[in-house]
Order: structure tokens, then sequence, then C-alpha cells
């Protein structure tokens, strides 16, 4: 009895004790870079932190269904457009997008509001396209998901009354500040927690480990997987809105292959079937790179000097994921949790 | 051991056969597991005994013969629709959700029966320590000796609280103590969880005293259901365990 009293009365706190922890580590180190780092670091930080958000994001699906998603920054798009359409100041998107509805010129809602609303959209299109991909086994579901961003991808090219195209929609009102990322890293992160310890996440990382087992004790696993793709497209949506805020541009070239891939190795470098290592790996990568984004203009080594290097960061981040899935292929926190 | 089967109360296999590619896995076999019973199931390799348990447990579909949950057909429907309505199995080789802790292990199967997290945690924990896996609860299952493995196992089938429960060579690379263990576990979860129970296993010595009846299977088809002393001097039985070279029934 003595030890059920231990393992039950504990229970509350130690439940607590990870996301606490991991939100506590985010925001000292984002603290420390405000306060140490200079006004130059800021966007640096910033960016880190939409980056963490959108990771875990793909965490909250890729980790717990086992399902390696190729497809996931369709949701970014997704909602990153959909905040766009919300903040553009109406006057802007007249002259922009002249072709647009009037119902759509004419909205103009308060970013923090319009972020959430991007989440539930890019979540009501994962509803829709989840529905049948659900059911395929996970090779065949991680295939069609690409399918799905190159068609996301196609459209934000293509349909210029309402995206324009490549140029991109511009006039996005700053609204990303540090502490409105890191505020909605600490949401994502509790979210992603709270999913994986809840009785779908639980029994979707059931049948991540054994599917015919999972079977066995009732798990149909099509449910499970498409409640954690609503979950991870909203965070991931919320995560594209805040980036078309830092960048104040949504075009469709930022949600496409790059971002699929550094997103990925993200979550590959600290780990992808644990919450520590989507929060571990962004950090490490996110780091990596903007060092040898530094280096790309040129720098001397002794009385060598080089001149310029373009594509280095992305180089270095597929050099540290080979690295990681020859060393280490479970990543830096070898899947588990730091608590 | 010789009463009526109710078939509305029992799980039934009924005409079963399963056709592979133009193997014949099993011929036209009938099975009753009545509530409350031990049954064995025993065979040489190939005989069809995991393909029968596949069978009733919704895995295979058979090419002829339906299956009967309590009277009924639940032929066509998934394994976890099975679940749900009381039936519940382990594996060969114990199939555990590796990376998970022991406790989720068996939580995970508490919650198939419809309760909340919390209580889901306490029955899970009570039934461990049925087990006596109490104190492995936060570790993770895959590192589990493997004595722990299969009881954990068979924790985990019994976690959805079946009326049926179909074990698939529970004791298999168990020492001779460890299996021993396992029979009077078994035996107790009858009498205390009462739900029938089916057993795999080759090892006479798990099934023997365990079973009240035993059906014997070769070459896809049933050649013996009898107690387990009429088994051990049935001919057919003893021909079939000799001619394929397996461990004799002692």
């Amino acid at each position: 009895m003595a030890t059920w009293a231990w393992a039950g009365g504990g229970a509350a706190g130690r439940a607590l004790a990870l996301p606490a922890a991991l939100i506590l580590g985010v925001a000292a180190v984002a603290t420390a870079v405000t306060a140490f780092g200079g006004p130059g670091l800021s966007e640096e930080l910033t960016t880190a932190l939409v980056f963490l958000v959108i990771v875990v994001g793909l965490y909250t699906f890729v980790g717990t269904s086992g399902i390696v998603s190729f497809g996931h920054m369709a949701f970014m798009g997704v909602g990153g457009y959909s905040f766009a359409l919300m903040t553009v100041p109406p006057h802007l998107k007249g002259l922009l997008l002249p072709e647009l509805p009037a119902a759509l010129r004419l909205l103009s809602v308060q970013p923090v509001v319009a972020a959430v609303v991007a989440g539930l959209v890019a979540a009501g299109f994962a509803a829709v396209v989840g529905w049948p991909l659900m059911r395929l086994s996970p090779l065949a579901a991680a295939i069609a998901l690409f399918a799905v961003l190159n068609i996301v991808f196609v459209v934000a090219t293509q349909a210029y009354g309402i995206t324009r195209g490549q140029e991109g929609m511009t006039g996005v009102p700053a609204s990303t500040s540090e502490w409105t990322a890191l505020g909605w890293a600490a949401v994502a992160i509790a979210a992603a927690y709270a999913f994986q310890t809840s009785r779908v996440g639980l029994r979707l990382r059931c049948a991540r480990e054994d599917e015919l087992a999972a079977q066995a004790i009732g798990i149909g696993v099509v449910l499970e997987r498409f409640v954690a793709l609503l979950v991870s497209a909203f965070i991931i949506g919320v995560g594209g809105a805040l980036f078309a805020g830092l960048l104040q541009v949504v075009s469709p070239g930022a949600f496409y292959i790059d971002m699929t891939f550094t997103t990925i190795a993200m979550l590959v470098v600290g780990g992808m079937r644990s919450l520590s290592g989507a929060v571990l790996g962004t950090a490490l990568v996110f780091a990596v790179q903007e060092v040898l984004r530094s280096l790309e203009n040129g720098f001397d080594v002794g009385p060598l000097s080089v001149t310029s290097l373009p594509g280095l960061d992305l180089l270095g981040v597929a050099a540290l994921g080979l690295l990681v899935l020859m060393a280490r292929p479970s990543g830096v926190t070898g899947g588990r949790e730091l608590l | 051991m010789n009463a009526p089967p109710q078939v509305s109360e029992a799980l039934v296999g009924q005409g079963i056969t399963v056709q592979f590619d133009g193997l014949r896995a099993l011929s036209d076999v009938d099975l009753v597991l009545n509530p409350r019973e031990i049954l064995g199931l025993i065979g040489p390799n190939g005989a069809g005994k995991t393909t029968l348990v596949n069978v009733l447990s919704g895995y295979v579909k058979p090419t002829r013969g339906r299956v009967l949950l309590e009277g009924r057909d639940v032929t066509g429907t998934t394994p976890s629709t099975r679940v749900r309505k009381g039936l519940a199995r382990s594996f060969q080789g114990t199939r555990l959700f590796r990376a998970l802790t022991v406790l989720e292990n068996v939580e995970a199967g508490v919650l198939a029966t419809g309760v909340g997290r919390s209580q889901a945690r306490g029955r899970a924990l009570s039934l461990l320590a049925r087990f006596g896996l109490e104190g492995r609860v936060k570790q993770r299952a895959g590192l589990l000796p493997a004595g722990d493995q299969r009881r954990l196992g068979v924790a985990r089938a019994l976690a959805v609280e079946p009326r049926f429960l179909l074990l698939d060579e529970p004791a298999a690379g168990l020492n001779e103590v460890e299996s021993g263990e396992l029979v009077d576990t078994i035996r107790t979860i009858r009498d205390e969880f009462g739900c029938a129970i089916l057993v795999i296993d080759h090892d006479m010595r798990v099934i023997m005293p365990l079973c009240e009846r035993i059906q014997a299977l070769s070459f896809g088809r049933t050649i013996a259901i009898a107690a387990p002393e009429a088994i051990r001097s049935d001919p057919a039985v003893i021909a079939a365990y000799l001619g394929s070279q397996e461990e004799g029934v002692r």
C-alpha cells in the first residue's frame, strides 16, 4: 500500500514538473539573451521562439504517433495566410488584392485574436484532409501529408487573387515581440505535454510502439491519430501566424521545403519521441544555424581568409542531423524526458 | 467437464477454415470456450493454434466459419471491437509497448474499460501488485527481465477486464520455477476475475495441471478434446507429437 500511495500521491506534483521545468528553462534563456545579448539578438531570439512553437507542434503529432510527417508545414502556411488576411489593414488589402471579396477585405482582427483564429483555421484544414489520411499506414500517411504540403504550396503560388502568389503578402503588422513568442512557446509546451499524457495521447503512444498489440487493448488508432493531427495543426498554425507577424510578410517559400527540412532536423537532433527532445533540438540546431550564418559572409582563420560560403547554415544543419542519426539515432535525449 | 455448452454464454468458433495462398492452416475447426473454464490448446508446431487464436480475436478473417461471442456473430469485426465486447488476448513474444513504462502499459489497457485517467492509474497499480510488479512501475517495459515481461503481457491483457482471455504461449522462455508461478497466477486470475481462459502452450507441465479441458490440433484439424488425463493417453495425440518429433507428452 505504501508504494501505491507514493505513486498516486506524488503524481499530481510530478505531472507538472516536466512542462514547468521546460518552460522555465526556455524563459531563463530568453531573459538572459535579452539582458546580455543586446538589441541585436532580439530578432534572433524571437525567431528561435517561433521555431520552438512550430517544432513543439510538429512533435505533438510525430512524437506521439510515430508518423514522420513531411507535410506539416502546410498548416504553418494556412495559419500564416489566415493571419495575414485578418491583420493586414483593409486599405492595404484593397490595394494589394483588389479581387478579394469585400468580407475578407474589410476584416480587421487584433493580432492576438487573429493568431488563435489562424490556429483554428489550420486545425479545421487538418480536419478536412486528415480524416481520410489518418486511415493510411504510417509511411503512406507521411507521403500523403507531403502531397498536401505541395498542394498548399501550389495554391499559395497560383491563387494570386487571395495570396499575391510568389510576391507574397506584405503589410502584415509587426505583432510578434519576443515576449509574445515566449508566451506562445509556453502555451505550446503545456499543450503538448497535456496531450501526450492524456487518455488519447497515451493510447496513441501505445500504437506507436506496437500497432497490433494496441488493437488488442481496444485502440483503433485512426481516431487517436486524428486528434493528434488537430492539436499539432493548431499549434503549428499559431506558429505560422507568429512567423508572419515577425517577418511582416507571408510568401509560399517560407513554409515549404527548407522549413520542413529544418524543423524535422530539429526534432531528429533533439530526439523525436520526447517533448524535451523537441525543445533541446530546436535550441541546438538554431544555435548552430546562427553561428554558421554569421560565418557565411567570410571570416579569417589566422592568416587564411575565407571570403564567402553561401548555404553554410543549411549544410551545417544537414551535417549535424546526419551525425546524430548515425551516432545516436534517437536524438540527444535518447527519446526520454529529462524528468 | 461434460456440461452441455451454453452457446449463448460462450466464445464459440464454428467450422473455422483458414486458407493462406493454397496452404490450409485450419480445416473446419470447432472450439467452445465456456464461461469461467480454463481450456488448453495444444498441438505440434504448425498445427494452427496461433491461427485459431488470431481468428477468435479478429486478427485473421476465416475463409469459412464464424465466431460467436456470447451468442453474437462477431466474425467480421475488428480486434478492438471485440475487446469492447469482452474478449482479450496476449501475444507470443508479449509485444509490450517497450518505450513506455510498466504502469503506462497496463494503464492504457484499463482505459479501454471507459474509466477516467486517475481511476485507470489506481486499477493499473493494483493489477501490477497482483502480478508482483509493483516495484517496477516506473521502469521502461522493454528493459524488464523476461519473466517480468511475460507477466506484464498477461497483466496488460487482463487490464481490459475481459470475460474471455486468450493467452498465446504465456510461459515460453520461462524456467521451471517461473512457469510454475505463472500457472498459479493464471488459476487465481480465473477465480478472482471470473473470466474464461484459453491457454496455448507446448509445455505439458504448464497445460496439464492448469486446464480442465484440452483441445489438441494437428495439421489444422481437431484430433481430440478431452480432460487432461484422457489427452495424455489419447493415441492420436501421442502419434501427432511423436510424428512431429516434438517433446513427448509427459
